[in-house]
């Protein structure tokens, strides 16, 4: 009812806590029963464990390969973030210089579907070609390629859906647009950029390790997920993808942490559970 | 609402009233002059040359002609001639095109940008055939497309978003040509210019488009782009109706059990974190060569935005809405398909929408282990093995991947616009 | 004639609720349990009783529970305690039974219905066959007068339209109670004045019972029989105003000076309700 506002909780931290593992206790109930029900099958069935090894055989290869794995990702994660920031930081550039004009956002459309229509097999051969393979710039400007235009819309959908009230309240300030921009516009922007900033997080990751696939470096993720293929040794080969699927969610969630502390008053203002 | 949006924005386009100073009005008269002048010039030389002459010769229609001569057993000089023609009337429809702006520009000021649309059109076009060989002409014809950018730039008139798209990609195609010169007349100073093969001309691609794909082969480059492009996307939209199907169901699973959604979404989500590329192998492995493993891997790109979309889009209606139904006591089905289906089509399009390209950027990637010889993914490889001697096939490659894209992406766009014919307009 | 109803638990006025109200209220409370550790009493012991074909007005300050009132008769919400009786059943039978019609502050068209078969919604729903849907929505649209607007859409309609709309889908099923929450509040006053208008003429039409909330003590007194004021923090019923005036109202009847009497007396027991 819109009549009542409801009061601020005012809980601890371990009953907050408590909540949260509450929530999402169905998740990891389904976790732990796709595991178990899975380890079971392939050993009572004596499947084959081809393509797709036993939890506990990916578990202990990635026990095994622990400091390989991490050592590999550690130089893919590297080139993920490196692309993310150039990525996001010509996005977030180019939207603020075109946000000026409409018809320009507009006609950019067109080109960033374009471009979400080629893969990256099709555009790392020409910036490697352009880079060197084995250039670590190489590996970012293709992680910048992928992140650029989701990043570069979503600001600039950020800083021109403004409410034009807000808009005419500044005009009455007879403020310049300069001032418009940097008190209104771009707090405005936020939570778009920062929408797109949390899509480009797990886009930069993936685009990190296909970049390996194509270059030349070998002490890389994707380099080792193919040659572990190669040689058949499919529970290395998942113990490295689920590696990298768990870098790109923490890498997620710690965009996501930025985004509290960055704009708190807008992550708070939560509708109470109906 | 978004008027006062359009309002306050438009820097270039709007039309100033009461400033029509002398100088808007004969500068870009002046610039529309000469791109008459370039391009009459054109037309005129190339009907003045011999058929021998390299400006036709290197050209791309001189080229394809040749290609023809060989493959038929027919004189090449006849062809040429008709080549020669052809260049002379793409020459005379830019100066045509260019005589209608520049009507415009004095008659109708406020359809000038429109009228200009052609000729910017038509510079395109002749910036794709001219050759770089024909030093001067290729000069001229980057003049004139500049002239025509700056005319655009000056004149009045409404510009509409086909204009813009348009304006941006000549002025691409300009800068990149331009950069390419500078390159060269710094002697391989800037980067990207130290090697010709790094940024090819466009003039190159196109001509490679239109020329046999193997060595006096049968077939044009871009009829095996064409055929390619048609095997993917075939591909691709079973994957897509597959991957749709899927995300209607969950988000339909999702948006009636609060429960479902919490423990199955997060997996959703997680499944877009997995570098599809690794895992494509195995599943070529297991399912075969063919393309079923490539429509389950378009379809794996598919089914999360059409799943989140769904989901959002069926909780969308608005309390009060969901109060009326309650106060008809009507049955959960009929709440459904009356209430929350109509209501989410908005979302599920915007969904479909994305899809439509992921779906083919899975095609693409589902091609690659299963060595499908006769898809997209197979002619980018191709062409990127060959980069440093043919650059301009990898091009034409992505070229011919995107378009793929974008047409799908149409072909919903234009479904979208149909069903959705009824309701009010939102920019979004 | 003024009923002070402070005191006694059912208020009736003299000569106006027949033998079987339609609705019935009886020590009814409804407290809203918020997440936190503080709950909300939105209404508290209302006893209140509508007889049939009264237009009874339910009128207070925001938060004072008359919306919540509205839809506890609607079962759109369930009381906390007390008893709830809508002709004669529990308002979730009546609700099954589809005995009311509920006309929210917003039309709630729907954007891709045309005008006509927004209408028809209810009688899909209730399964009317189609035939017979379409000529009650035709009937219907005559009664609010936009019979030319059927093949129209919601939006391009004005805001008092796409109320008279609303009002029509509720009446399209003939339910024999009308509930209505501020339907014309997001008009303005001269469009406000001429829904009154109109709401009577239809009213005057198809008969039934109408609970009316508003926060507008002129549309309160122009419309009703009685005028039941409502004050906040707890939500309860301070004082039931009996409107004397003759029927059929019109234009002149709020120039009448029993009009501003009966407003005066309408808004000073408002008054000490804020007090209270």
């Amino acid at each position: 009812m819109s009549e009542f506002a409801p009061p601020l909780p005012e809980t601890s931290l371990a009953r907050r806590a408590l909540a949260r593992l509450r929530y999402y206790l169905p998740t990891i109930v389904v976790a732990l029963v796709v595991l178990l029900a899975w380890e079971l099958i392939v050993r009572v069935f004596n499947i084959r464990q081809f393509l797709l090894p036993k939890p506990s055989s990916i578990l202990a290869a990635f026990g095994e390969q622990q400091s390989i794995l991490l050592d590999k990702a550690y130089n893919t994660l590297r080139s993920a973030v490196g692309g993310f920031v150039l990525g996001s930081g010509l996005g977030i550039g180019v939207a603020l210089v075109t946000a000026r004009w409409v018809t320009l956002r507009q006609a950019m459309m067109p080109f960033a579907i374009a471009a979400n229509s080629v893969p990256i097999v099709a555009f790392s051969p020409i910036l490697f070609n352009w880079f060197g393979p084995s250039n670590p710039f190489s590996w970012m400007a293709i992680v910048a390629v992928i992140v650029f235009f989701p990043v570069m819309i979503n600001t600039v959908r950020g800083l021109t859906l403004v409410d034009p009230r807000a808009l005419e309240l500044m005009r009455s300030y007879a403020a310049d647009d300069f001032k418009i921009l940097f008190a209104l516009r771009i707090p405005n922007a936020l939570p778009f950029v920062f929408s797109a900033l949390r899509v480009a997080t797990v886009l930069s990751m993936i685009g990190a390790v296909v970049a390996d696939f194509f270059g030349v470096e070998r002490a890389t993720i994707g380099k080792y997920i193919t040659q572990e293929s190669a040689s058949f040794r499919f529970q290395n080969t998942w113990a490295a993808i689920l590696l990298v699927s768990v870098i790109g969610i923490l890498f997620y969630l710690l965009v996501a942490l930025a985004e509290r502390m960055v704009m708190p008053w807008h992550v708070s203002i939560r509708k109470p559970e109906a | 609402m978004l008027d006062v949006e359009a309002r306050e924005l438009t820097g270039l386009e709007a039309t100033r009233p009461g400033r029509e100073s002398a100088s808007q009005r004969w500068l870009p008269l002046a610039l529309t002059v000469g791109m008459l002048v370039i391009a009459a010039s054109l037309a005129g030389a190339y009907l003045a040359r011999p058929v021998d002459d390299p400006a036709l010769v290197e050209s791309t229609p001189g080229q394809l002609v040749l290609w023809i001569a060989g493959r038929r057993q027919l004189n090449p000089e006849a062809l040429l001639g008709d080549a020669r023609l052809a260049l002379a009337i793409m020459c005379l429809l830019a100066a045509g095109a260019t005589t209608l702006g520049l009507a415009a520009l004095w008659r109708r000021p406020e359809h000038s940008r429109r009228a200009l649309f052609w000729a910017l059109a038509g510079f395109d076009i002749l910036l794709l055939n001219v050759p770089v060989a024909a030093r001067g002409w290729y000069w001229l014809v980057l003049a004139a497309l500049a002239l025509a950018l700056l005319t655009l730039f000056v004149a009045p008139g409404p510009v509409s978003r086909a204009l813009g798209t348009f304006i941006v990609i000549s002025a691409l195609l300009l800068g990149w040509e331009v950069y390419i010169a500078l390159g060269q007349a710094t002697g391989g100073a800037l980067p990207l210019t130290d090697f010709p093969w790094k940024m090819p001309h466009w003039q190159a691609i196109a001509e490679q488009l239109l020329q046999p794909a193997r060595r006096n082969g049968p077939e044009l480059l871009v009829g095996i782009l064409a055929k390619a492009g048609w095997v993917t996307w075939r591909e691709a939209v079973v994957g897509f109706l597959a991957g749709s199907l899927l995300g209607f169901a969950l988000g339909t699973l999702f948006a009636h059990s609060r429960l479902l959604e919490r423990s199955l979404l997060p997996y959703a989500v997680a499944s877009q974190t997995v570098p599809i590329l690794a895992i494509a192998p195995m599943i070529v492995s297991a399912l075969g060569a063919g393309w079923v493993p490539v429509a389950v891997i378009s379809a794996y790109l598919t089914f999360f935005p059409v799943t989140v979309n769904t989901l959002r889009g069926l909780l969308s209606p608005e309390p009060m809405a969901l109060d009326l139904m309650r106060s008809y006591a009507a049955p959960p089905w009929a709440v459904l398909w009356k209430l929350r289906v109509p209501a989410a089509l908005p979302y599920i399009f915007t969904a479909l929408k994305v899809s439509a390209t992921g779906s083919v950027v899975g095609a693409i990637v589902g091609e690659l282990p299963s060595s499908r010889s006769d898809g997209l993914a197979a002619a980018i490889l191709r062409a990127s093995g060959n980069y440093a001697s043919e650059p301009e096939k990898l091009w034409a490659a992505i070229v011919m991947a995107s378009l793929v894209g974008l047409l799908f992406f149409a072909a919903i766009a234009l479904l979208e616009r149909g069903v959705m014919r009824s309701r009010p307009a939102d920019e979004s | 004639m003024r009923v002070d109803a402070s005191t006694p638990p059912i208020p009736k006025s003299d000569a106006q609720t027949p033998a079987a109200p339609v609705v019935s209220i009886r020590g009814v409370n409804k407290i809203f349990e918020t997440g936190g550790s503080e709950s909300v009493v939105a209404v508290q012991d209302i006893n209140l009783e509508i007889g049939a074909n009264e237009f009874v007005s339910l009128i207070g300050p925001s938060g004072c529970g008359k919306s919540t009132l509205l839809r506890l008769i609607a079962d759109l919400l369930t009381p906390t305690s007390g008893q709830l009786l809508v002709n004669g059943k529990p308002p979730r039978q009546a609700r099954l039974g589809r005995d009311y019609g509920f006309v929210f502050q917003a039309a709630t068209l729907y954007d891709w219905r045309t005008v006509s078969q927004n209408v028809q919604l209810p009688l899909e729903i209730m399964g009317y066959p189609p035939a017979r849907r379409a000529a009650r929505a035709r009937e219907m649209l005559q009664l609010v007068e936009l019979e030319k607007f059927g093949r129209h859409y919601p939006w391009q309609l004005s805001g008092g339209m796409q109320q008279r709309v609303a009002i029509a889908r509720a009446l399209a099923f003939e339910p024999p109670l009308l509930l209505m929450d501020e339907p014309f509040g997001a008009l303005d006053e001269f469009t406000r004045e001429r829904m009154n208008m109109e709401l009577l003429k239809i009213w005057g039409k198809t008969g039934g019972t109408v609970i009316f909330v508003t926060h507008s003590i002129a549309e309160a007194v122009f419309l009703s029989n009685r005028v039941v004021v409502m004050s906040p923090r707890p939500g309860r019923i301070t004082k039931v105003v009996d409107i004397g005036l003759p029927r059929p109202r019109t234009f002149e009847t709020r120039e009448d000076p029993r009009f501003f009497a009966a407003v005066t007396d309408v808004r000073e027991s408002l008054r000490e309700a804020y007090g209270a």
